[in-house]
């Protein structure tokens, strides 16, 4: 592979999708018109509800699946017809797919015996990172003794043993119990950082994602959604779809009747709101679009003489818990329910129960405008 | 009481099924020409005759070559059908599987008939290899079911994360897939070395005079009544259950090991 790295500069993307599409069968289409730039050291999370072209994309990149049409390029040269086996591009799959017939170490070292190399060195380079991810001594064990996480860490050291510049990831934590996921989530950033390698990271996840990842990719029904940090894809989502998938956010549809010199009003079901966040949207009066609002921007209890904010009088009809955030129900005069995420400190302040009426407030910056789909 | 009943009735039928062998296995040891109780002098005279025979030598001989070579073909055979249901989907699926499973269920005598005119006709009759070919169709489903049960315990993605780490599909049959199936190929060499051995009527058919041990035995059995019988086939049902045990064996325990963590 080292000619081609000659030929990437630092201006080539390591990984180009140029309108990648993928049919099944010829009419299921799994990924749509795909055109994404991965660039070298970054964690990228490839996210969004199964069935949306996120595994399909991840297998597409391994070699196993080939683009119907479009270009995938590594370094700036197409790999479309390249086989899996030469693809160096290890994956760490979601079932681990450890070969159960072999020792752990002979697992790990799997991938060099492809290379010629001699057993020896093999092994000791296997071990070196079976050690460096704290499992050195399962060096002899059976696969099928080990516990999920030690299961996890063994399809990692299989794969990163290789130097590979991309680790290819599929759900890899899904299937480890919640105290596991938070530690391996952590690891695998830590790991990321010190390699400076590709890590890309598809999951269904979004705290998994934003946990880990400085690009998050979001697709649905085999299309891209969006593309950028997950603080910007949280607080400005370009899409209804994303607005739904990622955080808690309020969706209220409208029609924009007036447009201001920094402010447009948008007349929705639960009365005139006013958004001075049109996040690159060319608004005119008359076009109808979704007022998004992230339900941790939305106060309780604001009294009605604030001008900057939108004012709601809504209804207390149901709570959640988890860990020490709450998420508060309400429900407005036309029966549009809306979201209010709380510390829970902050709920024992209030004094709020069930079938009070309260006075909802957000910022006109707060309120964010897409496009109607 | 209930139970009592069930364990009965279940010994009763074990006891009508091997109760024939069981005899035959006894009256082996007799000295007498006649089998009659009770047993009076024990002895391996039998034994010793058909040994002293070099027709059933030469036909035990026979069916231990037919049987070698048939397990080892229907099992490349079965083996190869067997991925190839496993790894390709593609049109007409569903029938490629069921005519892998059809031969055994045609009644042995008309496989038996049909073979004969068959391969008469190719001029393959009446040989040790016309046998060799006739058991080879018999005994492929049978390794191509054992083969097929192992891979579809394989996990899905096993074969491509070999390509993933760069293992071309031929190192990928060689390190993950053939050893993934051993112990079915294993178990499937016993099995169809034991039908093999056993089967009497399609070897009767297309053996000619290459006999093997079965046909040999019924020819004798047809002229006269000799104790010999009972030797002979006190031997190959010892040597057909081993093999089906030593198969039974290979799977149990390789089920055991995989099956470990679940």
């Amino acid at each position: 592979m080292t000619d081609i790295a000659i030929l990437g500069d630092e201006t080539t993307p390591l990984l180009e999708f140029r309108n990648v599409e993928k049919r099944f069968g010829g009419s299921i289409v799994a990924v749509k018109d795909l055109n994404l730039k991965i660039g070298r050291g970054d964690f990228v999370a490839i996210m969004g509800p199964s069935g949306c072209g996120k595994t399909t994309t991840l297998r597409m990149l391994a070699g196993l699946e080939e683009p119907t049409s479009g270009t995938l390029l590594y370094n700036g040269l197409p790999v479309n017809d390249l086989p899996a086996w030469k693809r160096q591009m290890p994956l760490v799959w979601q079932s681990y797919a450890l070969f159960p017939f072999m020792s752990v170490l002979d697992n790990v070292a799997f991938g060099m015996r492809s290379r010629k190399m001699p057993k020896a060195e093999r092994n000791k380079r296997a071990q070196a990172w079976l050690d460096r991810l704290g499992i050195g001594e399962m060096a002899a064990r059976s696969p099928s003794t080990l516990s999920g996480g030690q299961a996890q860490r063994v399809a990692l050291a299989r794969a990163l043993v290789l130097e590979p510049e991309v680790l290819l990831l599929d759900e890899p934590l899904s299937a480890l119990d919640a105290h596991m996921v938070v530690r391996m989530q952590s690891e695998l950033a830590e790991l990321q950082r010190s390699l400076g390698i590709t890590f890309i990271y598809v999951t269904h996840n979004q705290s998994e994602a934003f946990a880990m990842a400085n690009r998050v990719v979001i697709m649905n029904e085999g299309e891209l959604q969006q593309v950028g940090h997950p603080m910007d894809v949280y607080r400005a989502p370009r899409t209804r779809f994303v607005a739904e998938f990622v955080g808690a956010n309020n969706i209220v549809d409208g029609e924009i009747v007036k447009v201001g010199e920094a402010a447009y009003v948008v007349d929705t079901p639960i009365g005139k709101l006013t958004s001075s966040n049109p996040s690159g949207l060319e608004a005119q009066t008359g076009q109808r679009v979704h007022l998004v609002v992230s339900a941790d921007m939305v106060h309780v209890g604001a009294d009605h003489s604030d001008e900057s904010a939108n004012l709601i009088d809504a209804r207390l009809v149901g709570e959640s818990f988890v860990g020490n955030v709450v998420t508060l129900v309400f429900e407005t005069n036309g029966n549009y329910e809306l979201k209010v995420q709380l510390q829970q400190r902050a709920l024992s302040d209030l004094d709020l129960n069930i079938n009070d009426t309260a006075t909802l407030a957000f910022g006109h910056d707060d309120a964010l405008l897409i496009p109607s789909s | 009481m209930g139970l009592f009943l069930l364990r009965s009735y279940v010994v009763l039928i074990f006891l009508f099924i091997f109760a024939p062998i069981l005899v035959s296995f006894v009256f082996s040891f007799s000295e007498n020409r006649f089998p009659s109780l009770p047993l009076t002098e024990y002895s391996l005279v039998w034994y010793q005759r058909v040994l002293d025979e070099p027709a059933f030598l030469d036909s035990f001989k026979r069916s231990l070559t037919v049987a070698g070579w048939t397990s080892v073909l229907s099992t490349c055979l079965g083996f190869g059908g067997a991925y190839v249901d496993y790894r390709y989907r593609f049109l007409g699926q569903k029938v490629y599987v069921a005519l892998g499973i059809v031969p055994p269920m045609i009644p042995v005598l008309i496989l038996g008939v049909a073979m004969l005119i068959f391969l008469s006709r190719i001029g393959l009759s009446g040989a040790q290899h016309s046998v060799v070919i006739a058991h080879v169709v018999l005994c492929t489903p049978f390794s191509m079911a054992i083969n097929r049960l192992k891979l579809s315990q394989m996990d899905q993605n096993l074969e491509a994360a070999a390509w993933n780490l760069g293992a071309t599909p031929w190192a990928t049959m060689r390190t993950v897939i053939l050893p993934f199936c051993l112990p079915a190929i294993l178990a499937s060499f016993f099995i169809t070395a034991a039908i093999s051995l056993d089967e009497f009527a399609i070897a009767w058919f297309v053996s000619g005079l290459e006999e093997t041990l079965p046909v040999r035995v019924l020819n004798l059995v047809a002229r006269q009544s000799s104790p010999s019988v009972n030797a002979i086939g006190s031997f190959t049902f010892t040597m057909s259950l081993t093999l089906i045990i030593l198969a039974q064996l290979v799977l149990i325990v390789s089920q055991r090991r995989s099956g470990r963590n679940e």
